[in-house]
């Protein structure tokens, strides 16, 4: 019978090694990269949608993103979102929701922060996350 | 196809379920146990050669309940995608302690061509 043997290069093998060592350090900084485009665009769509009487800044300033981290099934997983409660123990991510969708049984009007610039923001985070994860790959090599 | 709104469609699919709306913000009072506010969104239009080839326009039907919305909600999902319209999401936005209201959120979204929404003379 006939019979071929392929045969890896050595270095591709160090490579791929290299890359299966590195690679939740990789993905960690490519989706805080990621993360952190989204952190800006946000605030700035916030600040402008909350309406004067509440512009005390707080719940701008309590957007931001959090660290890299592992979930229970092994996930990496990079959240934006509120710091909270608020100093006057009411909810940030609640505010901003109701600021979004409107409330106060439909009276008050809703003021959509997020959904205007959500596909924007989808944009900025891929290609933030594809350049740093090319450049993280590059630097394995 | 001619020219047809997002607004004008959700607010005839709400009109054929008999559930009351207002677009912007509810101002009959007392409000009823159930009812839409209409939220118009984006206009999208994806370009080719600076000429919009089509445009993507969305809107969210926000839902008020005092009861169980859930029947509600999903005669208006069903009439949305029965309508030609697209289902974008949906999400419970909050129990409101105050009114007593469970609030839910439906976004839509229609595309249409651009010759369909050109104004013709």
């Amino acid at each position: 019978m006939a019979r071929a043997e392929i045969e890896i290069p050595d270095d591709l093998i160090r490579q791929l090694n290299k890359l299966d060592r590195t690679m939740d350090d990789i993905v960690t900084k490519t989706l805080d990269a990621g993360a952190e485009t989204c952190v800006e665009p946000m605030r700035d769509s916030l600040r402008n949608r909350v309406s004067a009487e509440h512009k005390d800044g707080e719940l701008v300033s309590a957007l931001g993103k959090t660290t890299v981290r592992k979930s229970s099934r092994g996930n990496l997983n990079v959240k934006v979102g509120f710091n909270d409660p608020r100093r006057d123990g009411n909810i940030n991510a609640k505010i901003a929701n109701v600021l979004e969708h409107g409330g106060r049984g439909g009276r008050q009007p809703a003021r959509p922060w997020l959904k205007p610039i959500r596909k924007q923001l989808e944009e900025n985070a891929r290609r933030a996350m594809e350049a740093e994860f090319s450049k993280e790959v590059r630097q394995t090599q | 196809m001619s020219f047809s709104s997002i607004m004008k469609d959700v607010a005839a699919i709400l009109t054929t379920l008999s559930i009351d709306y207002e677009t912007g913000v509810y101002t009959a009072q007392p409000a009823p146990a159930t009812f839409c506010v209409i939220i118009p969104g984006t206009e999208t239009p994806e370009c080719a050669d600076d000429i919009p080839d089509n445009v993507v326009s969305t809107a969210t039907i926000e839902l008020y309940s005092t009861g169980n919305y859930l029947d509600v909600a999903r005669k208006i999902m069903t009439q949305i995608v029965d309508n030609g319209l697209t289902l974008e999401g949906c999400e419970f936005v909050e129990k409101e302690p105050d009114t007593g209201y469970n609030h839910y959120a439906i976004d839509v979204s229609k595309t249409q061509t651009w010759e369909d929404i050109k104004w013709q003379q």
